[in-house]
């Protein structure tokens, strides 16, 4: 079994927002299902940390939240990410790409 | 600002998150149960799956919360550091927004005192003004002694119905000295009804309340303190009070808005007594203000009805009551305060406007930093919020700075005494100033920090991050931007010029009004004759002739003679009936005065026809009168005055007198309004009752012209004065012409205020075209340096420089007049002589803001002449 990486600080947001553009809204534990399937069980995630993160992107006005209805037919909480957070994932993107290319370049040499 | 809500909606939002977790776990439970796990082992693992769900909890309610208390103390401790990098910018800004906040707090102070501040008495909140109003007009808390009386009995649903008169100056004899003192007539009730209680001893009686009740006084306390050391062996003592002895029975509080010296019982009596005391009433306890408005305006049209025949004498026909507020009467400085406070928002906006155009020069100047932070991620908000952060710091630290400089300016401006309420109730700064003073730091915050936030983090990030910091894509729009600003603060000051410019040609035009009289080489000196001891006209005429005598028998007097009050001031206001004329049944309104004979000679008062009063004129000859100009054009019309009849009336009737001459009119202090028909007895023949309300109200006024200007009369009048009488006090010997200052008192103090807040518009906006003009000089020099090496003359270029800065100027100064020809007109009230269009002024102030603005323009524009074209070229 390999090893699972905790979370880098700060990339919780950038795979919140990822998975919000391209799979549109969800509710809390549909955002925890996705990043894990994704990462295929490589990470580690307390689901309930994601709850402060949204809390926090919410607040900077990259996703926004509505009452709703859930497939089992219960009232949950879905996310959306807003024109402003599309915009912020871009410029997260361009930025983690660049660490990653200067990291890339470091531990080449 | 939804996140400061939070903090207030913690419960409701406590049951969405919980809400929220138990779907989340509920999720997990049924996917490890779908794994085939059984319950129990399923709650098990999506607990573990989820975190300890208290953590979760507490982290969440953090972010909800606390994060934008932390996030801004981070942006204060950061405006901070940035306020501490740049001293100079950091000092210039605080300054601005000191004075213009300062100024406002200063005024502010007066609205307060006078609208907010609750009256300083215990039962402020049940105490009410008994207005009296003619179709809405507001005619003032005061009626006669017999309406008083009239709503005592039947306005039920107050606890007290209570009255005041002034007492006037009234004369105090202790230990064998004459003072002169304030008094105020109160009803027994009335401390009872305000809720104050005495110092010592106990206030009066119902029955000392009646006419002919005990000679008693109670003491101010401000008399007590000077008079009596504080000592509470004054209490029963025995005090002489206009000639009559009086025992004091007891010793009031200090009161911050009266500041009689000595209070009386009132003694109404069911008569009309002219309009002259004021009534307060006490609510009962749970009564609304408009259930005893009804109560009061029911009373009154209930007495219209009952006095019916008396209605031209004491009341309108459409007169109606009302309970107003307690303290409500000081609406009269509505206006007078509404312009300074109008004044003094022109120049906080000045103010603001002068900040905005640092801040964004600063912004400009801190482009590629902002870029940087943008691009870093930053969002937009956040560095609005940063931006924003530190203009609030600048807003606070000059609220702290303009609130200490409106406590030091605070006693100069209440000695100016704009409006004259300072001697009512006291101008302080308190706690509604300072929450005033705080709301207006956040208030200008938005105005002048949010539109440069928005400016600066609107640059394109990528664009700024290209190019050079001195030369980046946003500098036209920004440039535009200052200039329009500049404009702006031009135009607001130009409104202030232009309003202190017409209250100046106001001023110059009271001056020259002519008063009627010569006041050069007049001496005036008063003395109080109320009470007993000059109580009839003979005794008060037999001590003016004796001191008018001894006056004249000094050869530098030319004249020396007597009036009651100050010609400039109001006389007696009585009624006359003028028999045998058309109109000889109707009330005319008039102004009393007695004289001795040689008044009119010494003002130099003009004879129109008949003649004067003569030494002949004594008490028991032919009853005779003379009127002014303004009697005979209101009340005789074309026919031949003199020889005809003249009653003056009061409670008993004066004998008929004829009219044996017709002076020129003499204005009254406030030379606004025409002179008041006005009606001369020679002072032997005075009635009684006439001389003694007459020496109820005023003082006796001596009048002494001098032969010429060398002689100082002072001291001679003085010692003749006070050796005619030991106990009668002699006040305030004053030339007549310091008098006649004193009428444009409060037209001065309007003038001196507006002038010198128009000088403080004017710095700050000259600061403003000077700060635009040095930046578009450091912005041009590039391109100045090119056309100075390709042969371009200096003063060519700084003309240019100029000629940009006047275009400013003169875009300001065309808005400025438009915003003034509109605005103007709410000063009407204080202008006499001059219309609020006034061509001169408008052209004048103009001017003269131009000549500000060019140069404001000058001196950053002669840096040309230093500029070294190499370097600048080489700095490009």
């Amino acid at each position: 079994m390999p090893a699972r990486a905790d979370i880098l600080q700060g990339t919780l947001d950038l795979m919140v927002l990822k998975t919000l553009a391209s799979l549109g809204p969800l509710h809390g534990y549909g955002i925890a299902v996705r990043i894990q399937q994704i990462s295929e069980d490589a990470l580690y995630l307390n689901q309930g940390t994601l709850y402060p993160a949204l809390l926090r992107l919410e607040q900077r006005g990259w996703i926004s939240s509505d009452w709703g209805t859930s497939d089992n037919n219960r009232r949950a909480r879905f996310y959306s990410i807003t024109k402003a957070g599309r915009k912020q994932l871009e410029v997260e993107t361009d930025a983690w790409r660049n660490t990653v290319a200067i990291m890339h370049k470091i531990l080449e040499t | 600002m939804t996140r400061f809500l939070n903090l207030f909606r913690r419960r409701r939002l406590d049951g969405q998150m919980d809400e929220e977790f138990q779907f989340h776990l509920d999720l997990l439970t049924t996917q490890f149960i779908n794994k085939g796990m059984n319950r129990e082992e399923a709650e098990r693992q999506a607990r573990r799956h989820f975190g300890s769900v208290d953590a979760v909890q507490e982290a969440y309610r953090d972010q909800r919360g606390v994060a934008w208390i932390s996030d801004f103390l981070a942006d204060l401790r950061h405006g901070a550091r940035l306020l501490r990098r740049d001293p100079g910018f950091s000092a210039v800004a605080v300054l601005t927004m000191a004075l213009g906040i300062g100024a406002n707090s200063a005024i502010f102070s007066f609205v307060n005192a006078v609208y907010l501040r609750p009256a300083p008495y215990p039962n402020a909140d049940r105490l009410v003004d008994v207005v009296n109003e003619v179709r809405g007009r507001w005619n003032g808390p005061t009626h006669t002694s017999r309406r008083y009386l009239y709503f005592k009995e039947h306005a039920k649903s107050f606890e007290e119905v209570a009255a005041s008169r002034g007492g006037g100056a009234t004369t105090l004899i202790l230990g064998g000295e004459a003072f002169q003192v304030s008094s105020l007539r109160v009803s027994h009730n009335y401390f009872r009804a305000l809720g104050v209680e005495p110092l010592a001893g106990r206030f009066f009686l119902s029955e000392e309340d009646e006419p002919g009740g005990e000679k008693v006084a109670i003491l101010g306390h401000g008399l007590w303190q000077r008079r009596f050391g504080g000592n509470l062996d004054a209490l029963n003592q025995t005090i002489d009070v206009g000639g009559e002895a009086h025992t004091i029975v007891g010793i009031a509080r200090a009161d911050p808005v009266s500041r009689a010296g000595l209070f009386l019982p009132n003694r109404a009596r069911p008569v009309n007594d002219g309009t002259n005391t004021t009534v307060i009433g006490l609510l009962r306890e749970g009564v609304s203000m408009e259930q005893g408005s009804q109560d009061l305006n029911q009373a009154m049209q209930n007495y219209k009805r009952e006095f019916a025949a008396e209605q031209r004498r004491e009341f309108h026909r459409e007169a109606t009551a009302r309970a107003a507020p307690f303290g409500s009467w000081m609406r009269q400085f509505s206006t007078p305060l509404g312009i300074l406070s109008a004044a003094v928002a022109l120049i906080l906006l000045v103010a603001c406007g002068n900040l905005a155009n640092l801040l964004l020069a600063r912004a400009t100047a801190r482009v590629r930093e902002i870029a940087i932070r943008l691009s870093v991620g930053a969002g937009r908000g956040r560095m609005i919020r940063q931006l924003l952060a530190e203009s609030l710091l600048i807003a606070f630290l000059g609220a702290v700075v303009g609130l200490l400089l409106a406590r030091w300016t605070l006693p100069a401006l209440v000695r100016l005494n704009p409006i004259p309420i300072s001697t009512l109730t006291p101008i302080t700064i308190d706690w509604v100033v300072v929450a005033f003073t705080a709301a207006l730091a956040i208030g200008t915050t938005l105005l002048f920090g949010l539109f440069p936030a928005f400016a600066a983090t609107r640059l394109n990030a990528h664009g700024a991050l290209k190019e050079t910091g001195s030369n980046c894509t946003a500098r036209g729009r920004t440039g535009l931007l200052r200039k329009s600003l500049v404009a702006a603060e031009v135009a607001l000051s130009l409104i202030l010029l232009i309003g202190a410019g017409l209250l100046v040609r106001t001023l110059v035009k009271l001056i020259s009004v002519h008063p009627g009289v010569d006041a050069t080489n007049v001496l005036a000196a008063k003395m109080p004759m109320q009470g007993q001891r000059y109580g009839t006209t003979a005794k008060g005429a037999a001590l003016f002739r004796r001191g008018l005598d001894r006056l004249r028998d000094n050869p530098a007097v030319e004249f020396a003679a007597v009036v009651n009050n100050l010609p400039m001031e109001r006389g007696l206001n009585l009624v006359a009936l003028i028999p045998g004329s058309e109109s000889a049944d109707d009330w005319k309104l008039i102004d009393w005065r007695f004289v001795s004979a040689d008044y009119f000679r010494l003002l130099r008062i003009p004879l129109q026809a008949g003649r004067l009063f003569n030494e002949a004129d004594s008490g028991n000859a032919e009853r005779v009168a003379i009127v002014n100009q303004e009697f005979v054009r209101r009340y005789l019309g074309k026919e031949n005055p003199v020889g005809r009849l003249l009653q003056v009336v009061s409670g008993k009737s004066d004998p008929h007198r004829t009219i044996v001459g017709v002076v020129g009119d003499v204005k009254s202090n406030n030379f606004r309004v025409p002179a008041q028909p006005t009606v001369f007895v020679p002072v032997d023949q005075a009635t009684d009752e006439h001389f003694r309300i007459a020496s109820g109200y005023f003082p006796v006024c001596w009048l002494i012209r001098g032969r010429d200007s060398r002689s100082n009369l002072t001291t001679f009048v003085e010692s003749e004065l006070k050796s005619l009488d030991p106990l009668q006090p002699v006040s305030g010997i004053t030339p007549l012409e310091e008098l006649r200052q004193t009428a444009v008192q409060s037209d001065r103090s309007m003038m001196i205020l507006l002038s010198g807040f128009a000088i403080l518009a004017l710095v700050l906006s000259a600061a403003g075209i000077y700060g635009v003009m040095s930046y578009t000089v450091a912005q041009r020099a590039g391109e100045i340096g090119i056309r100075l090496a390709l042969g371009a003359s200096i003063p060519s270029m700084i003309g240019s420089v100029v000629r940009q800065g006047a275009v400013v100027a003169f875009l300001g100064v065309i808005a400025g007049v438009g915003a003034a020809i509109g605005l103007t007109r709410f000063l009407q009230a204080f202008m006499f002589g001059v219309k609020p269009a006034d061509p001169l002024t408008f052209a004048v102030a103009s001017l003269f803001l131009l000549g500000v603005a060019a140069v404001a323009s000058l001196v950053p524009a002669l840096r040309i002449a230093r500029l070294d074209p190499v370097r600048a070229l080489r700095a490009e």
